[in-house]
This record gives structure tokens, C-alpha cells and sequence, in this order.
């Protein structure tokens, strides 16, 4: 059965806040490093990060702690070594302890990552230690940016495979029952017209029809929902197949196919246990830029494309495109309100609308969104006036 | 080609630099002959034998236009024999130097080495088979199969031998040989736009070349791109033609570039280490070397990270748990294992801000000394503690009595 439109429901998932970050202090912080004057560097890569940062003194008497989704991360000061901490999990008992130490080393520690998980009797804790004199500014940012993040991608999915027991986790909001009556629906819904647009990729045989879906799978239902435990992780894992451009692709179809079946295997309450509203103290998404704007939604090659498949009669590959693109715009950045309301209406509004119409809408949006959040077109014209004033 | 052609014989070796590798081939047991573009700018290159062991060679004589090189090897590599261009014998058959201690000892015997002669290019046919040998990619010698396509064909200004033969990075430099494993040319180039088009210098330009080196005095020099004479040291104009060498761009030779602030630190933490840098380079701030058995490697993953990082053991069959469990100890700060495959790493990540900030390069040096040391003792540890396997890589004769030392034999200060 083809499907006749496409259905963009309004997210129940709250978005994340816009980043507001002076990146004046952040540079402050270099400079200050760079004099030799470590905890007053130390100091502004808090006030950088966060509005009310900890004092030196509040670092050294019981640190700082702050939440980052399930993660609750713990910095310290021991004389010049800092110390930053999540809790991760306690091991498993029986069979699956060697399987929970192998994902650990396998999939947990790496090369290229400053933070690694250390066991302590039975629980594990990602950490990261350093003199304050070797702690530039910028180390410290990647640490509290992707240990925290880290850490709340595995100790649901070690739970869940493994057994084992968060540890310290923090648990998210709980839905209202009408959000979670709400998730459960648009959960079926999602998936079940992911599994119909498959097929009718299967049919046209068109590597750009199968990118756009394989893009709403992965990028639709992280926008429209708030997946908190082990689901995330799990979709992950699938998409890191089916969304691969690289992977042949009837291989990236059967691993969605897969994962399509999984997912609506999952019972209700599975789903439930699977849903939250998670804080964050650090946005877990990247800042969303004029430049990011304009780069997916601005005029360039990608919009020509959907412009030229509107005028050519595949309005259905344009509107699954338009939708594809906006959900991971809105959701893989962080936007401010008025921005993520334009892009909340304009999905609504093309939803479950002819695909013509549904183009035409989120056309218009995209064209909207650039022009009010996007790069200025004329920037390029007013930077050497201003590098000429400078120079003269 | 004879049947019992045996390639790990022959005098051709990977040649390593701060820029790649590429292939060289014995000239006689202290020179090499490679590409020109295998080893600029660098004047101070690495050898690799057949046992991994690197020796420093140096880069005597070079001609940009023809792209040749003629590097001097820092310790002579006993030679088995100089094929003579009418001896057809199979190479393996060849007498090496063994001697009755090879049983007695476990350590390899010193392999005697290959010297192929050069044959005639102007009796090259079209058609003609033709062998390449070389290390493509990086991997352990190799030889491809292929015919001559064109025995003169020019191509860029230049006449070289053309063959479908496939030629890939790391090719560069090593021989072009024919049925009676003469060299007929050396490897230089394939054409960007096509494939099966690869091109080989004429054996007639690398003998004249190898004649101009022998006769040599100067410890270095280079070609005049346009008559040949030999330039030792850095002027403008070239005293034989008045070629004018700085649009040339024949200076670069003589004053080699400021190595890149990342190498400059990782070389300067190997040389703290007792590593020779030159030993350990391995293309673009890429350094590969032993430490006793263990194998070490470093690059850069990313604009931020610079990764340490040695292939030690796989996990053995019983007491996963106890091992896994050791690997994740906080008692390896700052250092940290994973599981690559089935193969137990010891990791260490350098941050870049450490590398443009003074203030950490003490402190760092001595986690790199650390780290290459830790390495050689941790495989025996794994291996005796936990009844881990070596890993692929592990240099399996430095075990347990080598461990004591740093890096492989030619590593040493």
C-alpha cells in the first residue's frame, strides 16, 4: 500500500535550549593559561560553560557536580590535580561480567579519547585526571563535553545487554500521561511509515530516495520524541549501517528493514521505560549556526536538487527530503525558541498534506528559516571594507 | 620468471621518512638506489630489513628531474651475490652466509642480501613480461606481474618505460626487473588518470646516475635539473649551465623545511625516550617503532588528538575476567587498554593544546618515556600473568630477555 502523504507530527520531546556561550571568556581562559595563572583559567572555562560556575574553594571542598542526561558528573581539586568523574555502572554478577568488561574495552575505552573507564572493585567510572599546569582550556571543554555524553549513551545500554546496575544514575523527568500517550502513538505511526516509504524505495531503486528515509529513520524519531535508556544507543548501532553512504545498498535496506521490525516489536511499556525528559547542563547537541542554517537549508546544490525534483513531477522524493532535512536540523542543533517554533509549524503544517503541497510549505519555511537565522549574503561584501578600514 | 624466485632475498628494502615510504634497492652492500621524491627534503632517511630492524641511511646524491636518489647505508648488509647479467640461477638457490650457530641460537641468522645487476633498457620490447617489486601500501614486499607497454615512451618531457604492470604508493623506488631479474628500470610514477599506465626510469639513466654517484666526493649533492653537473652546496645559479637553481627550487635540497611544531614534539619526546626519530619515522606525523617486542605507533586521529598507542597481546583462552579486569585497573594512569579486534592496546592520548603549550612538554615527555617503556614490559606481563597470546605484530624474539632494552637493535643510542 503506498502512502499517500507524509505525517510530521509536533515533537513531544522539549527542545534543547539554544547555546548562549561567551566565547570572549572561553579565549579569556587561553590567556589567562597561557600566563601561567592555571585556577583562574580553570575558573573561566566554568564561567564559559556554565552561568553560575564553581570557585576554586568549592572545587577543592566536595567539587562541583552537574547533570548531563542519566549522567551526573563530579569535578574535583586535589591540590593542582584535577579530577573529573561520572559514574558509569556496577558490574553484573555471573555469566555476563566477562561480556560487560569486554564491551567496556572494546567499545568504551579507545584510542583518541582523553576520559577512559577505571574499575574499582566492581564499579566502573569514566575519569579523566590532570595537573592543573598541563589543563589548557580547551582539553578541559572536550572532557566535560564528551565524557558526560559518553557515559549517558552506555550505562543504559550496559543495564540493558549486560545486567548491569547504573550506578549514581540520574533518572529523567517522567512523561505526563497524555505525552506518553502521545509518544506511544506517533512511535507506531513513525515506524510504520518508515517501513511503507522502504518499500517504495525499494521500488524506485533511487540512492537519494533510500538516503532520505534511511535520514527520517534515524533523525525523525530522535526530533519528535525523548528517548532517554537504551534505545538510543540501539538505534545507533542500526543506523550506523543503514544511514553509511558507503555501505552497499542492499545491505543498508536490510539493516533497516531489521531494525524497522524491532522497533515495532517493542511493547508499550518497553517503550516507557525508554522515554524522559532528560537535563542537560551542557546542550548534548552542537550549536546551531547561521552557517549550519544556511549550509542545509540555504540555496546550494542539495536545494537545487529538491527544486528540480518539485518542477519534475517526484514531489513525494522532494517533501520526504524537505522533512528528512528539517528534522535533523532541528533536532541535531541547538536553536533559539522562534527558530525551533518555525520549524515545529512548518511540519505540522505539511503534514499528511499532498506531497506537492507538503513541498511547497516546507520550501517556503526553509527559504524563511534561512533568511532569518541563516548567514548574511552580504557579509562577504562588508569584511574587506572593514579589513581595509583596519589596514588603513 | 623462475618458479623458486625468492623475493625476501633480493636487496630491496622500505625506505622511511617524515613524509611516506617508499622502496630502494641494494646497489652494492652500503648503497641504495630509490626515487628522488621518496626521500626529499629529507637528508637522514630509515632503512627497513627483512627482520624489521630499521638502520639509518643517508641521502648522498639526487637528480629531481630524473627522480633518482642514492642513499649510503650506515652499516653494510653482507651481500650474497652480485647476479651477473648471464647468470640465469635461481635466486633462492643463491648461497647465503649460514653457518652452524644458526641452530644454536634462536635470533635469525644475518640474511645475506641479493645485489640484481642492471640490464639493458634499449633491448626492452612492447610486450616484454616484467616483474615489480616493492612494498605497495605499505605492505611487506611484493611482486606484481606485467608486461612493457611502451619501452620509451615520453611522457611529461621525459622518456620512461611504460608497463601495465600495477604500480601503487610505496611502489616508488624499487626495481622494474625482467625474465633474467635484471633491472630494466625503477619505479617512478603511475598516470593519475588512467589505470595499468605506469612508468619506470630507463636502466640506461640509472646507471649513468649510478656511475656520477660512484665517483662521488662530496658527502652530498644534486643534479643541475638541466645539465647534470653536480651542485654541493646551496647557490643560485648553477656554476656548469648559469640555470637559475631557486626557480628550480633546487635550495629546498640543501636547507630542508622546519619540521611541523607536532613533529617537532613527538621527535623530541622519542629522542628523551632514547628512540631515534629517524628510525621511528613513518610518513606524515606517522612514527612507527619498537620498543623490545612491542610494536609502537603514532599518529594524529584528528585535529586534536595525537594517539600512542602498541599492539600487545590477544587474550588467551581462560581467566578473561581476571584479565579484563586488570586492563580497566586504575593502577595504568595515565595510560589506559582497549581491545582493538582481539588485540589488548596500551593507549596513551597526547592533547594538541599540549603540543603548542610549553607549559605541559615536560610532563608529557615523561609519559611518552613511560609509555615505551611500559609497553616492553606489559606483552611479557600479559603473555606470563594471563596467558595472552603475542599480538601479530609482536616482535616475538625481544621477549622476555629483550625486554629489559629500548627499542629494536638499530633503535638503540
Amino acid at each position: 500500500m503506498a502512502i499517500g502523504s507524509l505525517v510530521c507530527p509536533k515533537p513531544v520531546r522539549r527542545p534543547h535550549r539554544a547555546v548562549n556561550l561567551d566565547y570572549a571568556v572561553r579565549d579569556t581562559a587561553i590567556d589567562i593559561f597561557t600566563t601561567g595563572d592555571f585556577e583562574a583559567a580553570l575558573v573561566k572555562v566554568f564561567e564559559h560553560l556554565f552561568a553560575e560556575g564553581p570557585t576554586i574553594a568549592e572545587l577543592r571542598n566536595g567539587g562541583f557536580q552537574f547533570v548531563q542526561g542519566s549522567s551526573r558528573v563530579t569535578v574535583t581539586l586535589d591540590a593542582d590535580l584535577l579530577v573529573v568523574r561520572v559514574p558509569l555502572v556496577t558490574l553484573p554478577e555471573g555469566g555476563t561480567t566477562t561480556a560487560a568488561l569486554r564491551y567496556m574495552l572494546t567499545r568504551i575505552c579507545g584510542s583518541g579519547q582523553l576520559h577512559q573507564p577505571r574499575l574499582r572493585g566492581d564499579d566502573v567510572h569514566l575519569e579523566f585526571k590532570e595537573r592543573l599546569a598541563n589543563l589548557h582550556p580547551i582539553k578541559l571543554l572536550e572532557v566535560l563535553r564528551r565524557m558526560p555524553t559518553e557515559a549517558d549513551k552506555a550505562d543504559d545500554w550496559m543495564s540493558v545487554q549486560f545486567g548491569a546496575k547504573a550506578l549514581e544514575s540520574e533518572p529523567p523527568e517522567p512523561l505526563l500521561p497524555d505525552e506518553l500517550a502521545r509518544s506511544i502513538e506517533i512511535w507506531r505511526a513513525h515506524w510504520a511509515q518508515v517501513d511503507e516509504l522502504l518499500k517504495e524505495g525499494q521500488r524506485k531503486r533511487s540512492i537519494f530516495f533510500l538516503n532520505e528515509v534511511t535520514a527520517l529513520a534515524r533523525y525523525g524519531v530522535r526530533y519528535w520524541l525523548p528517548l532517554t535508556g537504551y534505545l538510543p544507543g540501539r538505534l545507533q548501532e542500526s543506523s550506523a549501517v543503514f544511514c553509511d553512504s558507503d555501505v552497499e545498498p542492499f545491505r543498508r535496506e536490510a539493516a533497516l528493514t531489521k531494525c524497522i521490525r524491532e522497533m515495532r516489536a517493542l511493547s508499550p511499556d518497553a517503550l516507557a521505560q525508554n522515554l524522559g525528559h532528560a537535563r542537560y547542563a551542557i546542550s548534548p547537541v552542537s550549536e546551531g549556526t547561521a552557517r549550519v542554517m544556511s549550509e542545509y537549508l540555504g540555496p546550494g546544490n542539495y536545494m537545487e536538487t529538491i527544486s528540480r525534483l518539485r518542477s519534475s513531477g517526484k514531489a513525494m522524493d522532494a517533501a520526504l527530503a524537505l522533512v528528512s532535512t528539517m528534522v535533523f536540523v532541528a533536532s541535531e542543533f541547538s536553536w533559539p525558541p522562534e527558530a525551533g517554533a518555525m520549524f515545529e509549524e512548518a511540519l505540522s503544517d505539511a503534514s499528511e498534506r499532498p506531497y506537492g503541497e507538503a513541498a511547497a510549505i516546507l520550501s517556503r519555511a526553509a527559504k524563511a528559516l534561512v533568511e532569518r537565522f541563516g548567514e548574511d549574503p552580504d557579509r562577504d561584501d562588508v569584511e574587506p571594507a572593514e579589513a581595509a578600514a583596519e589596514a588603513g | 620468471m623462475d618458479d623458486s624466485f625468492d623475493i625476501e632475498d633480493i636487496g630491496v628494502f622500505q625506505v622511511f621518512t617524515g613524509g611516506g615510504t617508499g622502496s630502494g634497492f641494494l646497489i652494492d652492500g652500503r648503497h641504495l638506489v630509490t626515487n628522488c621524491h621518496v626521500v626529499a627534503p629529507y637528508r637522514t632517511v630509515a632503512v627497513e630489513l627483512r627482520d624489521r630492524r630499521r638502520i639509518v641511511a643517508h641521502v648522498r646524491r639526487i637528480h629531481p628531474r630524473r627522480d633518482l636518489a642514492a642513499l649510503e647505508l650506515t652499516q653494510a648488509l653482507p651481500i650474497a651475490e652480485v647476479a651477473d647479467e648471464d647468470d640465469d640461477a635461481p635466486i633462492a638457490e643463491t648461497p647465503t652466509e649460514k653457518g652452524p650457530s644458526d641452530a644454536e641460537h634462536p635470533r635469525p641468522r644475518e640474511r645475506a642480501f641479493v645485489v640484481l645487476g642492471l640490464g639493458l633498457s634499449e633491448d626492452v620490447r612492447p610486450k616484454q613480461p616484467v616483474n615489480i617489486l616493492g612494498f605497495p601500501v605499505g605492505l611487506p614486499l611484493s611482486l606484481t606481474e606485467g608486461v612493457i607497454s611502451h619501452p620509451n615512451q615520453l611522457f611529461d618531457g621525459q622518456r620512461y618505460l611504460q608497463t601495465d604492470a600495477a604500480i601503487n604508493p610505496g611502489n616508488s623506488g624499487g626495481p622494474i626487473l625482467n625474465h633474467h631479474r635484471r633491472i630494466v628500470g625503477v619505479t617512478t610514477c603511475k598516470h593519475a588518470r588512467a589505470d595499468l599506465v605506469g612508468f619506470g626510469i630507463p636502466s640506461s639513466d640509472v646507471e649513468r646516475f649510478i656511475s656520477a654517484f660512484r665517483a662521488q666526493e662530496a658527502a652530498f649533492g644534486v643534479e643541475c635539473p638541466a645539465c647534470e653537473m653536480l651542485v654541493e652546496t646551496s647557490t643560485r645559479y648553477c656554476a656548469g649551465c648559469g640555470s637559475d637553481l631557486e626557480e628550480l627550487e633546487i635550495s629546498s635540497y640543501f636547507e630542508p623545511p622546519e619540521p611541523h611544531p607536532v613533529s617537532a614534539f613527538v621527535e623530541k619526546a622519542l629522542l628523551h625516550a632514547k628512540v631515534d626519530p629517524v628510525l621511528a619515522r613513518h610518513g606524515e606525523q606517522n612514527w612507527s617503532f619498537y620498543s623490545g617486542s612491542a610494536p609502537i605507533k603514532i599518529w594524529s586521529c584528528c585535529s586534536e588528538h595525537l594517539c600512542f598507542s602498541s599492539p600487545l597481546a590477544q587474550p588467551g583462552k581462560r581467566a578473561l575476567g581476571d584479565l579484563f579486569r586488570y586492563l580497566l585497573s586504575p593502577e595504568h594512569e595515565p595510560f589506559a587498554f582497549d581491545l582493538d579486534g582481539n588485540v589488548i592496546r596500551l593507549n596513551l592520548t597526547v592533547h594538541m593544546s599540549d603540543v603548542f603549550s610549553p607549559h605541559g612538554h615536560d610532563a608529557m615527555a615523561s609519559w611518552i618515556d613511560k609509555f615505551v617503556r611500559t609497553a616492553d614490559e606489559m606483552d611479557n606481563r600479559l603473555i606470563e600473568r594471563f596467558g595472552c597470546e603475542p599480538a601479530p605484530e609482536t616482535e616475538v624474539t625481544f621477549l622476555k630477555g629483550g625486554a629489559q632494552v629500548i627499542g629494536p637493535p638499530s633503535a638503540r643510542h
